[in-house]
């Protein structure tokens, strides 16, 4: 058999292979509530699909999780929920910036739909920078959480700093005071020392791409 | 290692080591533990001088980091000629030679296509399979994906990637056009030449032995897992140097990793200490220049007020409480008067990437907080 001869006879498969519809997942089961139980809010670059899951759990009346309940995702695959009563996804951010709300969907026993919301945030190129130096310069103060490989400090600070999403409290500072702070230190705006000057270690695009991406993850959202 | 939760923990030079009792049998893990390089000569694994206590405890303990049930239900009889024959085809075959070093078997020639223009790929000389997209990055994402969906007889091995691992190494395959290496070299920013900077005579040879470029970076060789030593000279103190080389203490409490203990002789940690102290010297100013005389008691007030540096830093042990930078309880002892002066106006200068910030503080301030902590030469721990 020739090379053109197999690549024909390879079309004509995969042609007929595509009519050949996959059977979706069917419910063996209904809940009679859906909950979003996804740790944190998925965060991503423009176009990226992060790593981290979007996970809902399919509950009874009494809030026991069910398995083999459909749950359907806006732009992912439906699937069934497992034992625990848990179905994860992940999901492909828009190709705009911005924040997208995703909504999960299973239906109870009378057909009526369920539903509960994810929000996913998808970084533009400013915002990830702001992102990446934001994990180098400030998380180990500003993020709460500890990791294996990054202690927080945040607990032995005197003032204990803002998270980065935040925005009750991080949406009410100006945009030009953000940037003093994080320029000058928290003394520029008369808060504490213990939030130290990034001039000369960042420059002066490097601030702005911290500050647009503290704007980005702010929730509720900075307008 | 996996933890009791289930959770991997630890450094990632090494392989992980849960199973680790399923897979090596005593008599080699002890030899591998004596001088790993005896074994495997490019390791990244350093020479650590256990004692014989030491060996047997170590391997006591990996030993039983194993996993029964994987090999429980598990009975190989002894191999026919046959079998090893099939055996010996299929590592042929599968070109197990091109990454693994294998005693009989050829290292096999022009292995795997080169990939320096996969990205200008034309479509119609690719094989799609069945149900796939036409288009390249479809292509490529599948080919790293399942390689065996493109025919049982390829011989690219299947990686557990993520897939926002595939869709990074997409986007690296996609931009080898033949565009990007016919671009002008005017128009090209070049990557740093690689290092290849190696410690030499005495010192360098103890050094390749320790494997201290597994984790510390020394003039652009080396790894990242540990400070930079390129100016550690001029930085420290050689008494300091030398009980940390015995017996490194924690200087940075947040820290998970930490410095092993190589068990050195005196005559090793003079040799290292001496090989430090002269060859790893900061261009930018001398060690010994004198410092003007400074008023201490005001750097005190600029540590804990103006810069806070008790953010980051534990001088007082029962007073101050951040845990980012390492202590400076000892910071007389162990560094001088000119690196301190010079490393808080431009830290970043003397050790790039290093998480203190660029003060760029003025002279006063920083002779100052320098005269402090000169001060503290409190005793170990």
């Amino acid at each position: 058999m020739n090379r053109r001869m197999f690549i024909t006879i390879l079309a004509i498969l995969s042609v007929s292979c595509r009519h050949v519809s996959r059977p979706e997942p069917s419910a063996t089961a209904f809940g009679a509530a859906i909950v979003n139980i996804s740790e944190d809010t998925i965060v991503g670059g423009v176009g990226a699909m992060p790593d981290q899951p979007l996970t809902v759990q399919v509950n009874d009346a009494d809030g026991n999780g069910i398995a083999g309940t459909r749950v359907e995702f806006t732009d992912s695959a439906p699937g069934l929920t497992g034992n625990d009563g848990q179905f994860s996804t992940r999901i492909r951010l828009g190709s705009t910036s911005g924040r997208y709300t995703l909504t999960a969907t299973t239906h109870d026993k009378t057909g009526r739909p369920l539903r509960t919301t994810f929000t996913a945030i998808a970084l533009d190129y400013q915002q990830t920078l702001g992102r990446e130096l934001s994990e180098q310069h400030c998380a180990r103060c500003h993020d709460p959480q500890s990791t294996a490989g990054r202690v927080s400090n945040r607990d032995n600070l005197s003032v204990p700093p803002h998270s980065f999403s935040d925005g009750a409290v991080l949406n009410r500072i100006a945009s030009p005071n953000l940037i003093a702070i994080i320029t000058h230190g928290g003394t520029a705006v008369g808060k504490s020392p213990e939030m130290p000057p990034y001039s000369p270690t960042l420059s002066t695009s490097e601030i702005n791409a911290l500050s647009a991406y503290i704007r980005a993850i702010a929730d509720p959202p900075f307008r | 290692m996996q933890n009791a939760a289930g959770q991997t923990v630890g450094g990632n030079i090494g392989p992980e080591l849960t199973r680790v009792g399923s897979k090596v049998n005593s008599a080699w893990l002890t030899q591998w533990l004596r001088n790993p390089a005896a074994y495997l000569p490019g390791t990244a694994m350093p020479h650590f001088r256990f004692t014989d206590k030491d060996v047997a405890q170590l391997a006591g303990f990996l030993l039983t980091k194993a996993d029964h049930d994987l090999t429980a239900n598990l009975h190989l009889d002894p191999a026919t000629p046959a079998q090893i024959a099939h055996g010996k085809k299929l590592v042929n075959e599968r070109g197990c030679a091109a990454c693994h070093e294998i005693s009989g078997i050829a290292r096999p020639d022009n292995f795997a296509p080169d990939l320096t223009t996969v990205g200008s790929l034309p479509l119609a000389r690719v094989v799609f399979a069945p149900d796939l997209a036409h288009t390249l990055p479809d292509y490529l994402a599948a080919k790293i994906r399942q390689p065996r969906s493109f025919g049982t007889a390829m011989k690219m091995p299947r990686n557990t990637f993520s897939d926002s691992q595939v869709d990074a190494l997409v986007t690296a395959l996609l931009s080898q056009t033949t565009r990007a290496q016919t671009l002008p070299a005017s128009l090209r920013i070049p990557a740093a030449p690689p290092s290849t900077y190696q410690p030499a005579g005495k010192a360098g040879k103890l050094m390749s032995d320790l494997h201290c470029l597994s984790c510390h970076a020394i003039n652009g060789a080396g790894g990242t897992m540990a400070p930079d030593l390129s100016s550690e000279g001029t930085a420290v103190e050689r008494l300091w140097l030398v009980a940390f080389l015995k017996n490194p203490n924690t200087l940075r409490p947040a820290l998970i990793r930490r410095m092993p203990r190589f068990n050195l002789t005196d005559e090793e940690t003079a040799t290292l200490a001496d090989y430090i102290m002269t060859a790893y010297q900061t261009p930018a100013f001398d060690r010994d220049e004198p410092v003007t005389p400074a008023d201490a008691s005001r750097g005190k007030e600029l540590y804990y007020g103006k810069y806070a540096c008790n953010s980051c830093h534990i001088l007082d042990p029962d007073r101050d409480k951040g845990y980012i930078g390492p202590t400076l309880t000892q910071a007389g002892l162990r560094l001088n008067a000119a690196w301190i002066y010079h490393w808080l106006k431009n830290a970043q200068a003397l050790r790039p990437g290093a998480l203190e910030l660029n003060w760029n503080m003025n002279d006063d301030d920083a002779r100052d907080i320098a005269a402090f902590l000169m001060q503290q030469k409190a005793a170990r721990k």
